[in-house]
């Protein structure tokens, strides 16, 4: 919307013989734009993961997953969780904690 | 008396950094007698499996970690007989070279598995380096192996599963590139207007 109104405005100032300029340069916009995308300075990512949960949480993401940031633009995807667990009173999906690495390791005892 | 024991010595990580998840079973009122999801006692052994598919995405895996933390009964600082807490874990791994098979992340068996465990002697972290994987199925298995015989639990506080990845250099945001490309193809619009607003020597403008 942003690119069609400076291409919109920028004609507007125009006089009508110069029509071919006004679309040259909106080509020129959207030219950009795809040179942009096609050097991955644009793309979709799927959704930051939660920093805390339970598993069942994950399990709930299915195919599409979440992502971790790693920096300089690089990104994580998790999906596709499975659970499952054995044995006498074991716990399920939704009552095991998570929590997300990001960083530097958290010490442990 | 049989005192409660925790994994010795946790290992400092061998990655400066990781991104994944610590998995948290929950332990409310950790101890001998107390009480915990993940707790196994006399006799019995817990096992939960996880498995999931990881996708780079402007970098790639180079490393893994799993670690394992947990409670367990000891006497004379050895844990009692039948008592163990192990972690394994088995990849299957794409690299750039396999296409569109990365993101089912289903190219080739990693042949090295990752193993932890609290016995035959205490290994709760385990490091690997990766050349540079796209993309990975992950499959992982942790347990929990009561005490052959008493009132004491073992339990399991955490699985670790971390990945590394290149250090990164800071780079813009994409929004920040595609701010850039439309300011620069914005002020050379304007300075086409104005060159072609100003007659030249010919006189045509």
């Amino acid at each position: 919307m942003t690119l069609r109104s400076i291409s919109v405005f920028v004609g507007a100032r125009e006089g009508a013989g110069k029509m071919t300029k006004r679309f040259g340069l909106s080509i020129g916009l959207l030219l950009s734009i795809a040179a942009l995308q096609s050097v991955g300075a644009v793309q979709a990512f799927a959704d930051s993961c939660p920093l805390t949960g339970t598993i069942q949480t994950l399990e709930n993401l299915g195919s599409g997953g979440c992502s971790i940031d790693v920096g300089g633009g690089g990104s994580l995807t998790f999906s596709n969780f499975t659970f499952n667990s054995t044995g006498p009173n074991v716990p399920n999906a939704g009552a095991i904690n998570f929590a997300v690495l990001n960083g530097p390791p958290r010490a442990l005892r | 008396m049989t005192p409660n024991g925790n994994i010795p010595s946790q290992p400092a990580s061998n990655f400066a950094q990781l991104f994944g998840f610590d998995f948290l079973p929950i332990v409310t009122n950790p101890g001998p007698n107390g009480t915990g999801n993940f707790a196994a006692r006399a006799g019995q052994t817990l096992t939960m499996t996880l498995g999931y598919t990881v996708v780079a995405t402007g970098t790639t895996i180079t490393g893994n970690e799993l670690r394992i933390s947990g409670q367990f009964p000891v006497n004379n600082n050895v844990p009692l007989p039948g008592v163990n807490l192990t972690g394994v874990e088995n990849f299957t791994f794409c690299t750039a070279a396999d296409g569109s098979e990365q993101d089912a992340g289903n190219c080739h068996p990693f042949p090295q598995q990752q193993t932890v465990g609290l016995l035959p002697s205490p290994n709760p972290v385990t490091d690997v380096n990766l050349n540079n994987w796209t993309s990975a199925t992950v499959d992982k298995t942790f347990s929990a192996f009561g005490p052959n015989s008493g009132n004491q639990i073992v339990y399991l506080t955490l699985a670790r599963d971390g990945f590394a990845v290149p250090q990164q250099v800071q780079a813009p945001e994409p929004s920040t590139w595609s701010l850039l490309g439309i300011s620069l193809v914005a002020i050379g619009g304007l300075a086409w207007r104005r060159r072609k607003s100003v007659p030249d020597k010919t006189g045509d403008a």
